[in-house]
């Protein structure tokens, strides 16, 4: 029996391009900052995996709890849950047409970390 | 199996690959190296393959670990006293002639010639403390 191995979802994958490539080019981030963002948007792609982020609110375990388990300092994941909120906010207003629209802010927010996040931030 | 010459960046970088199909052009902008070394590296065996299309799609993962495999292997061993390193040969080799002078303190150079490439070749040591009781196994 062969195991299937689990692979990270491309558009998902493309959409974080794009925001890193707005940042850079429209948001006039210094490179070394978006170098950052990467590292820390990656870990939203590595816990998405092959689900499409419009349906990530399906997804079992909560961002929060996947963030603490990697075992970093709580500053560390506070900008890895603050760099996913911006970036789903992104999503949302220059993706209108995809269904991102349909995912609310508030809502994203909200499969995000459900409701443990006002602690931390 | 012959070793392909990797760059520092793509040593560096490609334990951070996601575990996801890459095209060719994304992944030689995620571990820094130019898109021909790229694509030299997959004739040399990187693990890939072909869509219906005819695209090639390389697993982060799997190219990560090919890059782990091509690296050389730690040297761990440590040199004896009438062994160094020669930079013309890129080897460990023994001295011919090998001469002990004192530099200051306890500092040394071992100095002698390469019996493949009669280049002169220089090795820094320490004299041995008397007080030290640490036993160093040489072998």
């Amino acid at each position: 029996m062969t195991v299937k191995k689990r692979l990270i979802n491309r558009s998902n994958f493309l959409l974080v391009q794009e925001y890193l490539t707005y940042l850079l080019q429209t948001k006039n981030k210094n490179p070394k900052s978006v170098d950052r963002y990467r590292f820390w948007l990656y870990h939203l792609l590595r816990w998405a995996m092959e689900t499409p982020l419009e349906k990530a609110h399906k997804i079992e375990t909560p961002f929060l709890a996947y963030t603490k388990e990697l075992d970093l300092a709580q500053e560390s994941q506070k900008k890895i849950i603050e760099t996913a909120r911006a970036f789903l906010r992104w999503a949302k207003l220059y993706h209108e047409k995809q269904s991102f629209s349909k995912l609310g802010v508030n809502k994203a927010q909200e499969f995000l970390c459900r409701g443990k996040i006002a602690s931390m931030l | 199996m012959k070793r392909v010459l990797l760059s520092h960046s793509a040593i560096v970088k490609s334990p951070g690959l996601l575990p996801m199909l890459y095209t060719v052009r994304e992944l030689s902008e995620a571990i820094g190296v130019a898109d021909r070394t790229l694509r030299d590296w997959l004739v040399a065996g990187a693990p890939h393959f072909y869509d219906h299309k005819d695209h090639i799609w390389i697993d982060g993962r799997e190219f990560a670990e090919w890059i782990a495999g091509q690296r050389k292997p730690k040297w761990d061993r440590r040199l004896k006293d009438h062994e160094a390193y020669c930079m013309r040969c890129n080897q460990v080799v023994e001295m011919v002639n090998p001469t002990v002078q004192v530099v200051r303190g306890s500092l040394l150079v071992h100095k002698g010639k390469c019996p493949n490439c009669q280049c002169t070749i220089n090795r820094g040591g320490r004299r041995p403390n008397p007080l030290s009781t640490k036993v160093i196994n040489r072998d």
